[in-house]
């Protein structure tokens, strides 16, 4: 990644973020209502966190794209192709692929990790469960768990953003929503098999291995981010804007 | 001279549609007109050309760098004016300005001024909110004054009032006047072909029909009010007769003919450019 590349995605995140303002907000105060579902659920069941874990997942993998502002949404820009209206307009400029799919990921990255670090710190500070469930180096490690897990699995969501052609057959189509579902349920009945549910995992791991989980979510945090800014790249290749 | 924009051999297929096989040259100093129906294929083209789709087959080269290869630094060379404006709604023309103009580095900001005054465009409205014609005419000011080498518009008066449409022609012509650049523009406006361009490209259903020197394609054709009745047989040259008006495709063939024969014409003329293009697109119409 050049500085020039950086420059010149940050110049082109200006204007998108003066427009934005108002998604900001929204993503203050939605952040704040899951933190207080969040909390109520800790307190209520104690340690345990089994049925939010569809919730917290879902929070970290698209919470910052359901508050794009309304013209940045992902959205059909022709019969055949759904892309970010931003991607499709940086495209007919001279701005390199490299630099649009570095803004997209920055304005993902803005819209993410501080209002996720925000809800760990508020959870922290107002729930007694948790600070006696875990140490502060536990819980820092924790945080760094998920924020990590925002960039490796949250940056997938982002090749959306680039663009996709809807003429896929109907077997993939098939396939796809099966595999969706077929996530779903693993992160429903997670706690059945594994006898914790995947929120609570975490914490044992956070609370074990605090220095180690945080160093090995970074290392995936880093190559996550290097894997789908290339996935990115490439998927301009396999979208026809027309 | 080394061609600013080159094609050869470009397909491109979507859904049953298919486009091509294309070859195209645009010199520098030259101005195209991309004709056709609609449907022809021509935004497909333009689409092409700036790289937002992958053909099935050929080469691009602008400034003989290739447009699908990995180097994309000849989009510094293009202006392009899509038909239809994406991602644009948010904005406001002041905010599309400070985002556009700082990206080419022979942008002419009296040109844009200029265009803004003469356009009377609301700058500080969001484009959204702005009518069709307000948008088409931001679009085409925030466009032209990039200065590129190579200037591609699609439609870019089809929401356009009478006097804007004239602004506009004025506007582009002194634009040319600068030296080595090239306009691509795609129209269903005969205003704007006649008055503008050097040359035609023109395709019908997603085929080449050809690639025409406007003036030599002008004289191609002729009618003839003949003052006998003609001949059953064809006449070398003809495209179609009704009563005693006989159209040629080939004015010198029919008229040696003719003179052969003895036949005489009253009267002959030539063919308006919205004649020319109907012939060129539908060639079973009778004119």
């Amino acid at each position: 990644m050049q500085k020039d590349d950086i420059r010149l995605a940050l110049q082109l995140m200006k204007q998108e973020l003066k427009v934005s303002w108002f998604s900001f907000i929204g993503l203050f105060l939605y952040f704040s209502l899951f933190s207080i579902l969040f909390y109520t659920g800790f307190s209520a069941q104690g340690a345990r966190f089994v049925g939010l874990d569809l919730f917290f997942i879902m929070l970290f993998v698209f919470g910052p794209i359901w508050f794009k502002a309304k013209g940045l949404q992902f959205q059909k820009i022709s019969s055949s192709t759904w892309a970010s209206p931003t991607v499709v307009l940086a495209l007919s400029l001279p701005i390199q692929k490299q630099v649009i799919v570095i803004k997209s990921i920055l304005m993902y990255l803005l819209s993410s990790l501080p209002y996720q670090l925000y809800m760990f710190v508020a959870l922290y500070l107002i729930s007694p469960t948790i600070r006696d469930m875990m140490e502060i180096d536990a819980y820092i490690s924790l945080t760094i768990i998920w924020l990590s897990f925002g960039i490796y699995t949250g940056l997938g969501v982002l090749i959306i953003d680039i663009g996709s052609n809807t003429n896929v057959s109907k077997l993939t189509t098939f396939l796809s929503i099966l595999l969706l579902l077929g996530v779903i349920l693993l992160i429903f009945y997670f706690p059945f098999f594994f006898t914790y549910g995947v929120v609570e995992w975490t914490i044992i791991i956070a609370n074990k291995w605090p220095f180690l989980s945080a160093i090995i979510s970074i290392i995936a945090a880093v190559v996550g981010f290097n894997y789908w800014k290339s996935k990115m790249i490439k998927q301009f290749k396999q979208v026809d804007f027309l | 001279m080394d061609p600013l924009l080159y094609i050869e051999n470009l397909e491109k297929d979507v859904d049953d549609f298919h486009l091509g096989p294309v070859n195209l040259t645009i010199e520098p100093g030259t101005i195209t007109a991309l004709i056709g129906n609609n449907g022809s294929g021509k935004s497909t083209l333009l689409k092409l050309i700036m790289n937002l789709a992958q053909p099935e087959m050929g080469n691009i080269k602008v400034n003989n760098l290739l447009v699908h290869g990995n180097n994309e630094s000849w989009k510094k060379l293009i202006a392009y004016q899509p038909q239809t404006i994406i991602g644009w709604d948010p904005f406001t023309g002041n905010a599309l300005k400070e985002m556009i103009a700082p990206l080419y580095p022979n942008w002419d900001e009296t040109l844009f001024q200029k265009m803004v005054d003469l356009f009377n465009i609301p700058l500080h409205k969001k484009f959204g909110k702005l009518s069709q014609g307000v948008q088409q005419k931001l679009n085409l000011a925030l466009t032209i004054p990039r200065n590129t080498p190579l200037l591609i518009l699609d439609e870019p008066t089809s929401y356009m009032d009478i006097p804007s449409k004239k602004i506009l022609i004025d506007l582009l012509v002194d634009w040319m006047e600068a030296g080595d650049r090239s306009i691509i523009i795609a129209s269903h406006q005969i205003d704007d072909i006649r008055k503008l361009s050097d040359y035609l490209f023109v395709l019908h259903d997603g085929e080449v029909i050809g690639h025409f020197e406007k003036e030599e394609l002008m004289e191609r054709y002729a009618r003839y009010w003949i003052s006998e009745p003609l001949p059953e047989a064809p006449i070398p040259g003809e495209v179609s007769r009704e009563g005693n008006v006989l159209l040629s495709e080939n004015p010198e063939a029919t008229e040696s003919y003719l003179e052969a024969n003895n036949t005489r014409w009253n009267n002959r003329s030539s063919l308006e450019m919205d004649d020319v293009i109907t012939l060129l697109l539908n060639t079973t119409t009778t004119l």
